[in-house]
């Protein structure tokens, strides 16, 4: 039997990917809070099951195997998937509160205005009789493209259509996507008139007849104008479905500070979460337009299409509970960030989740996860042998350099390109997360003759593994600290961040360090050895 | 510019009244990329990023009636440099064209009535403009090296025909002499005509087009009457 990709959603960017998958052959699971699903997918070849009224109850397994409960009326539906893509609609806020208005027949939302522009039945009575519409937008609160593609196209409509005098009160005008810029060039030459405000704002009074009355310099010509729209039309706020929250919670994914089920973190780009096999598209991840959309859409059912190849390989080098040692602190299922911690009678390793950032290994306090090549001994067994300071006319510091694969790797590779002069001294660890950088780790390379050590890392919220970084700064600091009251100076550690393109700034970081060292003098370890 | 305390009800402006003006004024993304590249904002508040604007607005009497497009020196580097490819200087001369006749700053519209008239802005009867030439053409002759010199009117199936701008035979007759002096030396088969000679078109400057066209037809067929095929039209 085929392996399942179950998709949350029922809009189009859902249908998008559906359609998409089941094309390719694969076989899909549709859930949706909606009574009914109106999918009907063209010719294809997977098999397809919706499931209708649903609520998702938890979510367990991971890559491959998750094993998903959802409810139908307090009725059990269990099903079990290969893959998850969440693709609900967002949801839509009105600004009326923003402006100091009121809802009313001529006073409305931009979605409303969608509506009366789609129902041909009420063109008659609203359009007939208005002469002047005036879109509010980004006002009082940033805009966004999506919606100013929204008003783009209704006012185009209202001009040429219907002959009505459109005018579009902005702040920043949000044209920053795929044709935007030309929409709005034709919306000018269809008549719309833009008003735009930097330093001003048009003062708006709601009248008692419900009718509203608009008082404004325009910035350009500086003159004064009053504007009496027949009607008004608010701009709205975008936010993530309730339900979608509820899935990021119930699947563990993170968030983004605006709740759209997708961290702000650049390797979550395109559609990808913290959690293997487990996909975010369209509205559910950030505010989107219809374009954006159907790019999302297939973006989601190319990865989601690709992942069985990666499943037929079991990983070896992962990491691994001693279930001697193991006492079910929780700690590392505290702080995976992938989800690859299982509890069943015990706690385990799912070894297709896990992403090997090494944190588990790194923060638990019995030391019993082990994972390949990731020890302390095994990293410093890469360190060069016979090292015999005595030899040494000039004191020539030997750094260790504990190096994220994601960011301090490549820029020492780009500093090397670049033709910077490196420590002769100094030797580059590569970790795969610096979340993965123990005491145990750090200590070793000051018995290893280190005269000092170096954490270099991804900038904060760069972190593949969102906190690695985070909590290789509280190791360091924790060393740091310490070191004072055993006499040993704390200017021998240190941890910085950059990125992968910073070729030279990695070169300043390793010199300046290796100054610093200089000027400390041999590690008294070394000294005493 | 009106007061800026008046407030206009927009229920009174037509904002699709220049809509058909073919400079592009509604696009203007408000950047002032034309303001700041102008040599003459600021001079009595002008701003040509204003004036686009107050066009795209219809609001185009008060400009009419200003003299904020009498300002502007048509220079061009205001579109130069509009990212949108607005016509601001062609814009101002369309406007320039609104104003009454009577109303057209300076001299402007009496020479351009003259040069409709009579072929010059001058008036200058032919006897006169002849004589003028002759008696200049003799002043050349008796400079050493030029002993041979003639101006050449009227002359069928010379080279090049030149035109020239009324004050060179008005109030800067010298000018002539160093035209000419290079004519002399390069040996060149050159003509001028006794009649509508006005190099000058003085409906540029008051966004008078169907002027322009006559004042050009008329080089037009003295070039042809003559059979001559090179202009120097120096303005």
């Amino acid at each position: 039997m085929k392996d399942k990709t179950l998709i949350f959603g029922n809009g189009p960017c859902a249908h998008y990917i559906a359609e998409d998958l089941l094309s390719t052959g694969e076989d899909i699971v549709i859930a949706t809070t909606d009574k009914t699903c109106d999918f009907s997918p063209s010719e294809h070849s997977g098999s397809i099951e919706i499931l209708t009224d649903t609520r998702l109850v938890s979510c367990r397994g991971a890559v491959g195997d998750f094993r998903i409960l959802t409810a139908r009326n307090n009725k059990e539906i269990k099903r079990t998937v290969a893959g998850v893509i969440v693709a609900e609609e967002d949801q839509r806020k009105s600004n009326f509160s923003q402006y100091g208005l009121i809802g009313s027949s001529n006073v409305i939302t931009l979605s409303r205005m969608k509506e009366l522009l789609l129902d041909s039945s009420h063109k008659q009575s609203i359009f007939l009789k208005a002469k002047k519409v005036v879109f509010l937008t980004g006002l009082v609160k940033e805009s966004h493209p999506a919606i100013a593609e929204e008003i783009m196209h209704s006012a185009l409509r209202l001009q040429s259509d219907f002959n009505l005098q459109t005018y579009i009160l902005t702040a920043n005008l949000k044209v920053a996507a795929d044709g935007l810029e030309a929409l709005c060039r034709e919306t000018k030459e269809a008549g719309a008139v833009y008003i735009k405000f930097t330093d001003t704002r048009p003062e708006i009074h709601s009248k008692s007849n419900d009718s509203v009355q608009i008082e404004f310099v325009d910035e350009i010509t500086l003159k004064k104008f009053r504007l009496t729209p027949d009607i008004t039309v608010v701009d709205e706020t975008i936010v993530p479905s309730d339900y979608a929250v509820d899935l990021a919670k119930l699947l563990s994914i993170n968030t983004d500070p605006d709740g759209f089920v997708q961290a702000d973190n650049v390797h979550r780009f395109t559609v990808f979460t913290n959690r293997k096999g487990i996909m975010v598209a369209g509205p559910s991840r950030s505010i989107q337009t219809c374009s954006d959309q159907i790019t999302d859409a297939a973006n989601a059912a190319l990865v989601s299409a690709g992942r069985m190849a990666d499943l037929q390989i079991v990983p070896e080098d992962r990491a691994e509970i001693d279930k001697g040692l193991c006492i079910r602190c929780l700690t590392c299922y505290r702080l995976c960030p992938y989800r690859a911690i299982m509890l069943n009678t015990r706690v385990v390793v799912e070894p297709h989740a896990c992403e090997r950032c090494g944190i588990c290994a790194a923060q638990c306090p019995r030391g019993a996860i082990h994972i390949k090549d990731l020890e302390p001994e095994s990293i410093l067994n890469h360190m060069p042998k016979g090292y015999n300071p005595q030899k040494e006319v000039a004191f020539t510091p030997f750094i260790v350099a504990f190096c994220c694969s994601r960011s301090a790797v490549l820029a020492r590779e780009l500093s090397r390109c670049m033709g910077h002069e490196l420590p002769s001294g100094l030797k580059v660890l590569e970790v795969p997360c610096s979340g993965s950088i123990s005491l145990d780790h750090i200590f070793a390379a000051f018995k290893k003759n280190a005269d000092g050590v170096l954490v270099l890392t991804c900038h904060e919220g760069n972190c593949h593994s969102e906190r690695g970084n985070v909590y290789a700064r509280q190791t360091v600091d924790q060393i740091a600290d310490k070191f004072p009251r055993i006499g040993f100076e704390k200017d021998r550690i240190a941890i910085q961040t950059l990125a992968s393109n910073m070729g030279t700034e990695f070169a300043e970081m390793v010199n300046r360090f290796e100054a610093n060292i200089i000027e400390l003098g041999p590690s008294r370890l070394k000294k005493n050895q | 510019m009106t007061s800026r305390s008046e407030t206009i009800d927009l229920d009174q402006v037509d904002h699709g009244r220049c809509r058909s003006w073919p400079f592009l004024q509604d696009y203007c993304v408000t950047c002032a990329l034309c303001a700041g590249s102008c040599p003459a904002s600021g001079i009595d508040g002008f701003d040509p990023r204003m004036l686009v604007r107050m066009v795209s607005l219809g609001l185009v009497e008060e400009l009419v009636e200003a003299r904020w497009p009498w300002i502007c020196t048509l220079c061009g580097k205001c579109e130069n440099v509009c990212p949108m490819e607005i016509d601001i200087a062609d814009l101002v001369r369309k406007i320039r064209s609104l104003r009454d006749c009577e109303k057209v700053p300076g001299i402007l519209y009496k020479g351009l009535a003259a040069a409709l008239e009579t072929g010059n802005n001058l008036r200058l009867p032919k006897e006169d403009f002849i004589f003028i030439i002759e008696d200049v053409a003799e002043e050349v002759a008796e400079e050493p090296g030029f002993e041979e010199f003639k101006a050449p009117v009227d002359k069928k199936g010379a080279n090049l025909l030149t035109t020239i701008h009324n004050k060179l035979v008005n109030t800067h007759t010298e000018d002539l002499k160093h035209w000419w002096k290079i004519f002399h030396a390069a040996q060149e088969d050159w003509t001028v005509t006794s009649e509508n000679w006005e190099g000058t078109s003085w409906g540029y400057f008051t966004g008078d087009d169907a002027a322009m066209k006559v004042m050009a037809g008329r080089i037009v067929e003295q070039m042809e009457q003559l059979e001559i095929k090179n202009l120097l039209w120096p303005e």
